[in-house]
């Protein structure tokens, strides 16, 4: 029964060797010199003026998670809508629900000031 | 069903009265938050033992007025637990028993209730100290009556557990000092351990008895001799082979309860440190009622015991144990409740002797006597402690009679009582006690078992003596300050000690052996009264015989008086010479042989390393401020290069680790 | 295709909790904008989730006191609210309830008086409520992370404060992991019987295949993870210690029953005959869990570590009942978490009742001297440690009692003594906090608040219900003849079979 997953566990194998063996490879033969320009973050020759580690306004989170919450909202309505003859009044009624409750936390965010910039 | 008895609904006011009694101090101190005026407070708490007492009486009387063979009265207040398999109603049954026991409980509760009204009159404090000490008494006077009148095993567990409660409550009642409130927790977690055993002894009972599975006492009487011949495999290294006898097993795990609540060894070490609270609550709980509460169970489950010879022997060679250790500790201690502790711890051990030997009308016989002489001698050293201002050591005492006559008389009566001077109610118990244990042929080595008997007999009255000729004779050791305020305590404490003094004297005549109640035409009223309740011990020992034995009790208890008044009154200058001689003995006995520290060393202290070291540091989280909000940065340095790496303090990684692995090492055991 | 029959009743509990959630989160935003006063805001906000779950728990009660079983989708059966359901989701909805009730006052107290609070308490309890009636491992893991990703947000609730930061981040990384466990988990067991539906994968499991059984394994352990038992208990003291004390008790509480009910139902509707062999992996697991919560519990200063391994020695009391796999033993389950949420609950709300000025009540040296300042509180938290403890006359002996016996019963004896033996144990750390409380002078006298009416009711009704159990269990006498908690609890499981 087992042996269905062959197939599986000899890839499993072959990609744990692979791995291992280019990265042991990697280490073994490799140079290996240290220098402050190689250590630098651009390894190519460029010098950082400012810090990578910058802060950004949490804005851009927010703006990007609300912006991801109604794409995917968006996706749902393509299969509903290929098949939407074939749902009917229920399929709409379904659809309106789940709008309804996305248009709850529409009016929240909004509400909340969250989308103003 | 068995038919258990005449049904009443008398019973449940018994242990109603002073549950009353301290709900209404309850509601008063926890909501209303003020104190009552004392003279009502008195009335309550008081009014609730004694009128528990009369109906005690009415019961008995009603009690005696049916016919022999069926001699209880039962009270189901309600079915508590009703599971399916194992049903236990809330109810209350009263045979002769606990007719006994209650007797004595509410009868000696009343009076150290009376008693406890001058002793507790100089709290001042302002938290309604006094009713609230009140409030407690009442509560564990109801839970102990639940314990005797308890018709199943379930019912006289909570009032085993109930009294263990009110027993830490009042010793940690003067918590101004920390050691007190420690003392009441030692004395509940040691307790614990004992409940422990009886748990299990319940579930093995219900385990073995299958679908006969009952609690009720009457019913398992009935049930029991279906696994009394059944046998359970232990490891073969435990004494009497591989093979125990079920109801041997059983009654071993009751017995170690009872080991707990009656301060035996190795469970006895909590009761010296629970002289920490008020001496009333000493002499009612910590000597009267409460810690007699083991030697009870095991007299209302002697059917079991009967079944159980291992269980027996166990018992009595325990208590044969615990009666001459202790003694030994009380010679050393010059704490005067100290020695009344170990005295204590001794005493009981006479119970379980005569238990074990099978003479369970004996051993209530002697738990009401002591009941009587110890309570007397508690409230006697209240009285002398009250007299010296809180002073507990008697080394700042001796020459009290002078300044306290009547407390000096009742205490030399239960000095007498204690130390088995005919005709004085403590004498005939302990003949009982040695006569059951002398012959006693179940017994493995009863004759040594007598012999320890009346070792201890002459140890006891030694430091008996001791304790009296140091506090009432000689010269007064306490500053002169102290010496002038010396009084008689008022009649609140004096009535209860002249009414247990009385019944000290007098006590023994109402169980008075056969040989010699023959001879001044008294029955042995309490033997009869339990003859059908007990199995009695078949004796096969002459009369001349029992004169012996009664003699050589009487001669013990003479040698240890003399010995006592030669080191104490006649030559005062030996007790030291005798310390120097023994250095190391002497340090070693006056040390408590060190089982304090033992215990310490091997018990407490490795389960808090297990907790703190092993199963904290290395397996789980740190409660350390640093390394948790820290945790990362903190936490690797601490413990790199260290091997605990990975499996330490508040580091989220670990917990991953060690999830992964535990899924890991259960998927592969699933698969095995 | 043609509408499908659904039965609407089936659902009621959960979309009221639900759509509470929703108007409690506009109701929040329309209210702040009308600039009112804080503390109006957040007693209208508790008062109408309290409604809303009043509403779920009424509907819950009458399904079980109708007894029928509805099935949302009878022709796609994933979600049904059936006797066991319905004591489930009371029993949910109470608490969450109650913690509603002693959150009124406790919020601005510590400061974290933000509506957003009982939204995701709603959406929680809503998850909840569909773990606990769901008949389809779809269903479940919907339930569970529509239970779990709230919490993470209400455990980081007061966000000024790193160790509310740091426990709503180990939660999360720990309880993602354990989610993704179990779905790896369902995944498998997925793959060996082609369906999601209890009945099918009761019908279709097949005996002794080893996929199957690694993935019956991983469910129990992602399980095991949320109830917090040994050896994957490590991160609930970190998480119960930093979260808002009232978080903690939701989570120690609700969380808790919300997951054993849906594992009692997981093995006894969808893994029936195969649970059998789980007897001795719920063996082991119970007494580690015994061991490890009474042991580590005896060494902590700090109260709601403390209640946390004290909630994970429960866990393990509570496992004994799933080690015997009888009616009885998961009877006696159903009725240990009646008791243990109306125990634990009183003890929390005592702790939420004494904090005060931003901070919350968590080390023992808190407690020193509250006999002499309160009372009425150090009396009610000694009640409900005793019960805690399982002195004979509070519900937590009768429900220890009722376990221990089931395991006996069914011949795991020497399972029930450790349990006795880590219940003796447990005494010597639950009596460190009467001890502290009337045995120590307070080592400030700062003056300690009056207790809210909202604290007081909800310690009222904990108090009431456990003495009212400890002392009827089985039958309530007079008016209350109707009350048969343990038979409630018999029949809720008798009912799975």
């Amino acid at each position: 029964m087992l042996a269905e997953y062959t197939g599986a566990v000899v890839i499993l194998a072959v990609a744990l060797v692979l791995a291992s063996a280019l990265l042991g490879i990697h280490l073994l033969v490799g140079p290996r010199r240290s220098f402050a320009e190689k250590d630098e973050p651009f390894e190519c020759g460029e010098r950082p003026i400012v810090s990578p580690h910058q802060r950004f306004s949490v804005k851009f989170y927010i703006v990007a998670m609300l912006f991801i919450l109604f794409d995917v909202e968006a996706v749902f309505m393509y299969p509903w809508g290929a098949l939407f003859t074939e749902l009917g009044w229920f399929g709409f009624v379904e659809m309106l629900t789940f709008v309804a409750v996305l248009a709850g936390g529409l009016a929240y965010v909004w509400m909340k000031g969250a989308l103003e910039w | 069903m068995v038919e258990s008895g005449t049904a009443t609904d008398l019973l449940r006011w018994i242990p109603l009265l002073p549950l009353l009694g301290a709900l209404v101090h309850g509601v008063g101190l926890g909501l209303l938050r003020r104190e009552m005026a004392r003279p009502l407070v008195i009335a309550i708490s008081c009014g609730a033992p004694i009128a528990a007492f009369a109906v005690t009486c009415v019961a008995f009387a009603r009690l005696l007025g049916l016919p022999g063979e069926q001699r209880a009265l039962v009270d189901s207040v309600y079915n508590w637990i009703g599971s399916g398999r194992v049903s236990a109603d809330l109810a209350f049954s009263f045979d002769a028993l606990t007719a006994v026991m209650c007797l004595v409980v509410t009868g000696v509760g009343s009076l150290i209730h009376v008693y406890s009204i001058g002793y507790m009159d100089d709290d001042h404090r302002d938290d309604g100290g006094f009713q609230r000490f009140f409030a407690y008494l009442n509560l564990f006077l109801c839970a102990m009556l639940l314990l005797v009148l308890g018709d199943n095993l379930l019912v006289l567990f909570l009032g085993w557990e109930g009294v263990g409660l009110c027993s830490y409550l009042l010793i940690g009642f003067w918590y101004g000092d920390r050691w007190n409130a420690y003392c009441g927790m030692k004395a509940f977690v040691v307790n614990r351990i004992g409940d422990f055993g009886f748990l299990v002894g319940i579930f093995l009972l219900l385990w073995s008895l299958g679908d006969a599975a009952t609690l009720n006492f009457a019913e398992l009487r009935a049930v029991l001799p279906r696994i009394a011949e059944q046998t359970v495999s232990v490891p073969a290294w435990l004494p009497g082979g591989a093979e125990w006898k079920l109801t041997t097993l059983i009654g071993l795990c009751f017995f170690l309860g009872a080991c707990g609540k009656s301060a035996q060894i190795p469970l006895y070490t909590w009761l010296p440190d629970a002289m920490a609270g008020p001496t009333p609550v000493s002499a009612l709980i910590h000597a009267a009622t409460m810690v007699t509460a083991g030697v009870y169970m095991v007299c209302r489950l002697s059917f079991l015991y009967e079944t159980a010879p291992g269980a027996a022997a166990t018992i009595a060679w325990t208590g044969g144990a615990t009666a001459l250790f202790a003694a030994t500790m009380a010679i050393a201690q010059t704490d005067i409740k100290k020695v009344l502790a170990y005295s204590t711890v001794s005493q009981l051990g006479y119970m379980f002797v005569a238990a074990g030997c099978g003479a369970y009308s004996a051993a209530i016989f002697h738990v009401g006597t002591h009941a009587f002489f110890k309570a007397l001698l508690f409230l006697g050293s209240g009285a002398v402690i009250l007299a010296m201002h809180h002073e507990q050591d008697t080394d700042r005492m001796g020459g009290l009679r002078r300044w306290l006559p009547v407390t000096h008389a009742v205490f030399l009566v239960a000095v007498l009582a204690i130390a088995g001077f005919p005709p004085f109610s403590g004498f005939f118990s302990k003949d009982e006690v040695l006569l059951s244990a002398y012959a006693a042929h179940q017994i493995p080595g009863h004759q040594a078992l007598w012999a320890i008997g009346l070792v201890t007999a002459a140890i006891t009255a030694f430091y008996m003596w001791r304790l009296h000729f140091r506090t009432f004779f000689g010269e007064c050791r306490a500053d002169a300050e102290t010496q002038r305020h010396i009084h008689e305590p008022g009649w609140t404490v004096l009535g209860p000690l002249v009414v247990l003094a009385v019944l000290s004297a007098v006590g023994g005549f109402f169980g008075l052996p056969a040989i010699w109640g023959e001879k001044i035409g008294l029955p042995n009223a309490l033997g009869e009264l339990l003859h059908g309740v007990l199995p009695q011990p078949e004796h096969h020992v002459s009369h001349a015989t029992e004169y012996a034995l009664a003699g050589a009790a009487i001669g013990a208890a003479t040698l240890g008086t003399l010995v006592a008044a030669w080191m104490y009154v006649w030559s005062p200058g030996v007790p030291a010479a005798i310390r120097s001689a023994t250095g190391a003995l002497s340090r070693l006995v006056e040390n408590k042989y060190y089982v304090d520290e033992i215990y310490d060393a091997l018990i407490v202290r490795p389960l808090v390393a297990i907790s703190d070291r092993v199963l904290f540091r290395v397996v789980d989280a740190g409660v350390i401020d640093g390394a948790l909000v820290n945790g990362t940065a903190l936490g690797v340095r601490a413990f790199a290069g260290n091997l605990l790496k990975y499996a330490q303090s508040g580091l989220t990684q670990g917990y991953l680790v060690t999830m992964v692995v535990g899924t890991l090492v259960i998927v592969a055991w699933m698969l095995r | 295709m043609n509408a499908p029959q659904l039965d609407m009743a089936a659902i009621a509990p959960l979309a009221f909790a639900a759509f509470g959630a929703l108007f409690v989160l506009l109701g929040e935003v329309w209210l702040t904008r009308r600039r009112t006063n804080e503390h109006f805001i957040n007693a209208a906000l508790s008062v109408l989730s309290i409604s809303f779950l009043g509403l779920s728990v009424y509907c819950a009660g009458a399904a079980f006191s109708d007894g029928t079983t509805r099935v949302f989708d009878p022709a796609n059966p994933m979600l049904s609210l059936d006797r066991f359901a319905a004591y489930s989701i009371a029993l949910i909805g109470i608490a969450s309830l109650l913690i509603c009730f002693a959150s009124i006052s406790y919020l601005p107290q510590v400061g974290i008086n933000h509506g957003e609070y009982y939204a995701l308490l709603l959406l929680s309890t809503a998850g909840m409520f569909l773990l606990v009636g769901a008949t389809d491992l779809m269903a479940l893991f919907l339930g569970l992370e529509l239970m779990s990703i709230p919490l993470y947000v209400m455990a980081g609730f007061d966000r000024r404060n790193l160790r509310s930061n740091e426990s709503a981040f180990k939660y999360f990384l720990v309880g993602s992991f354990a989610s993704a466990i179990l779905l790896y988990g369902i995944a498998l067991v997925y793959g060996v019987t082609g369906s999601l539906g209890f009945d099918a994968i009761r019908a279709g499991f097949p005996p002794g295949n080893p996929i199957g059984i690694v993935g019956l394994g991983l469910l129990v352990v992602g399980f095991a993870f949320k109830v917090a038992s040994a050896p994957f208990h490590q991160w609930a003291p970190d998480v119960y210690e930093g979260a808002p004390t009232s978080v903690t008790a939701y989570m120690a509480i609700t969380v808790k029953v919300a997951a054993f009910a849906a594992l009692l139902r997981l093995l006894t509707q969808a893994f029936g005959p195969v649970t059998a062999s789980l007897s001795d992996l719920f063996w082991v697991l119970a007494a580690l869990t015994i061991v490890v919560g009474n042991v580590m519990a005896v060494i902590q200063t700090n109260l709601k570590r403390l209640l946390a391994y004290s909630s994970i020695a429960h866990a393990g009391y509570l496992l004994i009942g799933f080690a015997t796999g009888t009616v009885e033993g998961y009877g006696a389950v159903l009725f240990y978490l009646l008791v243990y949420v109306f125990t634990n609950l009183g003890a929390f709300a005592v702790l939420m009742a004494l904090a005060q000025g931003g901070r919350d009540c968590d080390t023992l040296d808190d407690l020193a001297g509250l006999a002499r300042q309160r009372p009425g509180l150090a009396a009610l938290l000694t009640l409900f440690a005793l019960s805690l403890a399982g002195i004979p006359g509070t519900a937590g002996f009768v429900a220890k009692f009722f376990v221990f016996e089931s395991a006996v019963a069914s011949g795991q004896t020497v399972l029930a003594i450790i349990g006795v033996l880590g219940s003796v144990v447990s005494f010597y750390y639950y009596l460190r906090l009467p001890v502290q409380m009337y045995m120590s002078e307070a080592a400030t006298e700062t003056p300690r608040r009056h207790a809210a009416t909202g604290e007081l009711l909800v310690l009222a009704v904990c108090a009431v219900v456990v003495l009212f159990l400890g002392f009827f269990p089985s039958h309530a006498p007079g008016v209350l003849g109707a009350v048969r908690a343990l038979e409630w609890a018999r029949s809720s499981v008798a009912m799975l079979y």
